[in-house]
This record gives structure tokens, sequence and C-alpha cells, in this order.
């Protein structure tokens, strides 16, 4: 017990020592959210989802005014982000779908960009400590995505309110800014994966298409590939028990939420509509009685709990790893 | 010969004829006094006090026209009488042979005028002779209450919310208008209104002229929660020292009914799925008799549990209220959100029903899990960098 608490003593002790007099961090940090905003990259990636989501925007509150007084007018302020119009899909499919890949563009050549470029030997060479070379770059990395998200769920926030003119509740801003920190952390585990591939590939080419490789068997085919893993698990026709069709739903959900796409895109279901009660298989003898009606948005929050842990643990434990390999590689040239 | 049959039948012829004379003598000796006749055609008429009354007098003239001159003989003290004719006062009349001469008596009754046999004497006088008239009023005893009120259905049976409408005739049998006010000596809480018959509006008093019947709508309310039982409820017409009254009868017939309801009167509840969540009842007896063995029951969503404590209520007076605890237990896999729960409280006799909308959270167990996990993950990154950071 006593080596216990001595050695959580000085775990501590080590971490007050690292943090407080790591100037390193924050000098790679300014450096390289500097360079990450002045870069060409970023202002098309970043043009690119803006466009896309203004145009949803647009769309949204063109239908939301079309159909005033026809629907629901409760929460219309989150309708902005849920609804499409048309031929274009919402505002949060476009954020779901393109977000993953400002996190991959940010850092697929985080470590291999340097290595490649032959700085990574001259930046160690300054008086930094390591582990502050990649702790920063993922911090920044962080903050610019954090300022990137915001800018677009403000923007859209703040067009919506000139298009259709209702003021949004304190729910519905807790909802909204519930829905942009989720969407960072999102963002910020694709922004993980890369750095770990710039890692893992010297290449900045082979890690940027491995990072899209991942991105679009998330995306795209971990749903289809949850549905035949069921299917084939339990198969169902027309005449299955009750039992079989459920432990089939239960196990495609359940298998598709390995995926951190499905995760987010639950998650910010349950934020954005608070309508929704669960988006899982749903017993007849559980909906008796029920009223529908709005959750509030705390309940929301303690129904996306799950999600959240797993976004927050995938990319702290992608991170980590991260940081391993990086703390164990071989920096010399050859 | 003929002189012997002659006599006999002579004699009796005379004797016949004195006789008729004599007859004719005793029989007309007012016609022979005068050729007047003076008559009514009803002598005799009961009146009230303060009432007029007239009698037409005929004079009938067996003789040479002449005129004639009307008094009265005689009368009771203090009645003022007239003779009129024509629309005039008047004293004579000239009677012609042909038809009779019509006069009208009048006798004014004085209000204060007792009961018993008034005689009047008329008498017509000319110069071929005189007729004279008796003439009787009667008063009638009267009851000093002569004024009646009555009522067809006096006693009325109903539910304590039932409104008793009682219809009331008010019969004036005085002499004179008279002005009633009305009133009703209810019990505490009984509201008692009088109307006229086919009229809304609400009267306290009314006037009435001598044997006037007036029909009275008597709307009887009685109080909230009052006890099954029978009520009098006496209600009077006073005018001056004159009363007429009438007691009706009200039944109220005993109802039962329940409600069920909370202290502050919100039907709905919190509960976190898989947990029991106490909920205070009050459940109020708003009939007029009392309950016996109130039993509770819910339906609830499948797989909720409803207990209740106490689970029987075995007597509920009329009018009090109990409170009772029910226990909601969600499903352990509820969904969160908003539920109908149907809570019920059943008697032999009455049964009520309150919807509750139970709002279902949940657990935050998993929530803490949910941090526990994180924060380890967090602890482990930063083993991570204590192990493999600077060393």
């Amino acid at each position: 017990m006593k080596e216990w608490q001595a050695k959580l003593k000085e775990f501590i002790n080590w971490w007050r020592e690292a943090f407080s007099s790591s100037g390193g961090l924050k000098v790679i940090f300014l450096k390289e959210l500097a360079d990450n905003l002045s870069s060409t990259r970023m202002g098309i990636l970043f043009s690119l989802v803006a466009v896309a989501c203004l145009s949803a925007l647009y769309v949204a509150a063109q239908s939301i005014r079309q159909s005033v007084g026809q629907e629901e007018t409760s929460f219309v302020f989150l309708r902005l982000f849920t609804t499409s119009g048309g031929s274009l899909p919402p505002f949060i499919s476009f954020l779901s779908f393109l977000g993953p890949l400002l996190g991959l563009a940010l850092g697929f050549d985080a470590i291999n960009g340097e290595y490649n470029k032959r700085t990574l030997s001259r930046l160690l060479a300054q008086p930094i400590y390591r582990d502050d070379v990649i702790n920063g770059k993922f911090l920044a990395g962080i903050a610019v995505l954090a300022i990137m998200i915001a800018t677009l769920g403000l923007l859209v926030a703040g067009l919506g309110l000139v298009f259709i003119g209702v003021p949004p509740r304190g729910e519905e801003i807790g909802r909204m800014l519930a829905y942009l920190i989720v969407s960072i952390i999102y963002v910020a585990f694709w922004l993980s994966i890369s750095l770990l591939f710039s890692l893992l590939f010297r290449q900045a080419a082979t890690s940027a298409l491995a990072g899209i490789a991942v991105w679009l068997f998330f995306a795209i085919f971990a749903p289809m590939l949850a549905g035949i893993i069921a299917d084939g698990l339990f198969p169902v026709t027309d005449e299955s028990p009750p039992e079989l069709v459920l432990r089939n739903a239960v196990w495609k959900q359940n298998l598709s939420r390995l995926s951190p796409t499905t995760l987010y895109d639950e998650a910010t279901l349950y934020l954005l509509n608070p309508g929704i009660r669960t988006l899982g298989p749903v017993l007849i003898q559980q909906v008796i009685g029920a009223i529908p009606g709005f959750l509030p948005l705390s309940q929301s929050l303690l129904l996306i709990w799950p999600h959240l842990v797993g976004l927050i643990a995938g990319t702290l434990i992608i991170f980590a790893l991260a940081y391993y390999y990086f703390m164990r590689q071989e920096i010399r040239t050859s | 010969m003929s002189k012997i049959p002659i006599r006999p039948l002579s004699r009796i012829a005379v004797l016949f004829y004195v006789l008729s004379l004599l007859a004719f003598i005793t029989v007309l000796p007012v016609a022979e006094a005068g050729s007047l006749l003076l008559s009514t055609s009803f002598p005799g008429i009961e009146v009230r006090p303060g009432e007029t009354v007239t009698f037409p007098l005929e004079i009938h003239n067996y003789g040479e026209p002449q005129k004639v001159d009307l008094q009265v003989v005689s009368g009771p003290q203090g009645w003022s009488t007239s003779f009129k004719g024509g629309g005039m006062i008047v004293n004579q009349v000239f009677a012609t042979g042909k038809e009779p001469a019509k006069v009208d008596f009048q006798v004014e009754v004085p209000q204060d005028a007792k009961p018993g046999n008034y005689n009047f004497v008329v008498r017509a006088a000319g110069p071929g002779g005189s007729s004279s008239l008796t003439l009787r009023l009667l008063i009638k005893e009267t009851p000093s209450g002569s004024d009646k009120m009555t009522t067809q259905y006096p006693v009325l049976s109903g539910t304590s919310s039932t409104d008793f409408q009682f219809r009331v005739d008010l019969t004036n049998n005085g002499a004179q208008e008279k002005s009633y006010s009305l009133n009703a000596q209810a019990p505490p809480g009984w509201q008692v209104t009088f109307s006229p018959a086919y009229e809304n509006k609400q009267i306290a008093s009314l006037s009435l002229k001598p044997g006037q019947t007036q029909g009275l709508d008597v709307t009887v309310k009685p109080p909230q929660g009052v006890k099954a039982g029978t009520y009098n409820i006496p209600i009077e017409a006073v005018s001056g020292n004159s009363k007429a009254s009438v007691v009706l009868k009200v039944v109220i017939t005993g109802t039962y009914s329940l409600e069920i309801t909370t202290p502050t009167e919100r039907l709905n509840a919190e509960a976190r799925a898989g947990a029991e969540s106490p909920v205070t009842l009050i459940i109020k007896n708003t009939g007029s008799s009392d309950i016996q063995n109130v039993t509770f029951s819910a339906t609830p969503p499948t797989n909720w549990a409803v207990t209740f404590e106490p689970d029987t209520i075995d007597v509920l007076p009329a009018g009090e209220s109990r409170q009772v605890i029910a226990f909601i237990k969600p499903s352990k896999d509820a969904i969160a959100g908003d539920y109908v729960v149907n809570i019920s409280a059943n008697s032999p006799v009455a049964s009520t029903t309150a919807t509750f909308r139970v709002t279902v959270k949940t657990s935050t167990l998993w929530g803490v899990v949910g941090i526990l996990l994180v924060l380890g993950v967090v602890g482990g990154v930063a083993w991570t960098f204590h192990k493999y950071g600077r060393r």
C-alpha cells in the first residue's frame, strides 16, 4: 500500500514538473497553429466544407420557411441543422461525411512530412523535449479543428437566425453547443488516426491513402458489413421468430456501433432531435403508454453518453499509440 | 118549486162571492195599499268587508203612472248607501204602468264590518201606494290567516347536486290587496329563491288583489357536500299580521363519488427506469355518503409495477380525504420519456381514474461507468506519457 502511494506521488510530481517547465510545447503549438491556419491545404478543405454546409443551411432554411405552420414548430432552430431540402442532404450529414477529411488532412503528414523534409532531427536538436513535438502537433490540430467547426456552427446559427427569424431558446443553444463539441471530438478522432498513420508510414501519400481508406471503410462499408455479419449469424426470413429478428437487429446495431462514424451519427441525431428517445430496436411493450414528447437535454446527454465515451476513449487510445510509436522511433535519418 | 133549488144555489153563490171578496181583501193588502211593488231578483247576498255591492231593484206599478219616492227605512249604522239610476244618484223614480222602473241600490260594506247578518229595508212610496223590501247582507266568518299557500308536490327528492323546483300557489283570501314578503327558513347553506311562475326573475315580495292566486316557483339549492337525509324547508308569505306558510321537504339521496388528486394537484411524476419512486395521492370522497372498502389499481405500461400504501381504505366518510402513496416502478428497460399511467380507486359503489404522466429518466449508472472508463483511458495515456515520455 505504502509503495503504491509513493508511486502515485512520484507520478504526480513528474506530471507537475513536466508541464510547468514545458516551454517547448507552447512553441510547437503556436508554430503548428500558424502553419495550419495559413496553409493552402486547409484553406481549400475548409472552403469545400463551408460551401457544402452553407448550401445545406440555405436549402434547410428555405424548406423550413415553406413548411411554416404545417409542421411542428418546436425546436425550429435545431431543424436548421437537420432539415434536408430537395437534393441536398442536411448540414449534419455534410459535417459527418466531410468532417473526417478535415482531421485526416491536418495529420496525415504531421510526422513523416517533417521526416521527409529532414527537419525532424533539426527540430529535435533544439532544446525541446521529444514528446512536446507530438503533443504540440496534436493540440494544435485540435485547436484548428475546433476553430473551424465552431466557426461553421456559429455561422450556420447566425445565418439561420437571419433566414428564419426565430431566436433559439436556451435548450436549443445548449444542444447546438453540445453538437459542436461532439463534432470536435469526432474530428479529433480522425486527427489522431492520421497522426498514427503519419508515424506508421514513411510516405505521406501512403499515410493519406490509408487514412482515406479507413474513413471510407467506417463511413460506408462498416454499416453494410455489420448487416452482413448479423445476417450471417442470425439469418432472418419472413417466418423467423420475433426473438431472432430482435437479436439480428441488436447485433446489427451493436456491430455498426464499432464504427466511430455510426457513434457520431447517432449522437448527433439524439442531440439535434429531442423527440428521439432511442435508435435501437423497440419492443411494442416498451411503447405502450408512452406519450410522444421531447426529452430534456440532460436525458439526451445521458443517452449519448456511451457514444461520447467511445469516441473520447478511441481518440485517446489511438493518440497514446501514436505517442508510444513516436517516442520509440528511430529519428536519425540514414 | 123552482125557488127551492135556486135558493140554496144562490146562497152558495153569495157565499162564494163573499168568500172570494174576503180573499181578495186579505190577499191583496199591499196591492191595495198602493199599486206599487218593489222587488229584486236576489234579495240576500254574501259580501266581504270593504266590498261594494249593488242590488238591482225593480218597481212595478199596477195603478196610475206616478212618481215614487225611494228611501232606506232602516239599515246598519255607518254603512253608506245610495240609489243609482241612469248614472246618477237618485231619490225618486217615475213608475209608468207598462214597464217596471229600474234602480240600483248600492251598498258599501265598511272595512271593519263584523261578520253577521245585516238587513236593509228600502221603501218605495208614491201617491198611489207604497212597497217595502228587506235586503239581507251576510258577512261570513273568515279565519284570521285567510291567505293560503298550497303546493301539489311538497316533497321532492334528488341528489345533492340537484336544484329542487317546487310550485307553490299563494292565494289572497283577504278583502283587500295585500303585499306579501316571501321568506324561507332553510337550514344553513341552503339557497331558496322565489320567482313567479313561468318567469325567471327572482322576487322577494309580491302584491296580490283580493281573491287572486299567484303561482310561485320556489327553487331550493342544497349546499355542496350535503349529507343524505330529509330536510324541511318552511317557506312563508308575510303580510302585516297575516301570514301563509307551507313546509317543503327535500329528500337528498346519497351519491357516491371519488376523486384522485395529489397534494400539488399536478398529475405528473418522475421515475427512474427500474427504480421505485413514490407519488403521494389524495383520495377524496366527493359524494354525500360514506364509501366503504376503497381499493386501488393501476394500468401502467408493460413490465411496470405500481403498488399502493395502504392498498385499501376501509371507510372513507363523505367529504373527507385520505393520503395514499403509490410506488411507481418503471420497467428496467423503459425508454426515457413520458408515459401514461392510469391510477384508479375502486369501491363497490363508485370508482374514479386519474391519468398520470410519468417521466422516465435513464439511470445515471451507465453515465458513471462511462466517466470511469474515460478516466481510466486518461490515466492510461498519462501512464504512457510517464513510461515513454521524457526520461
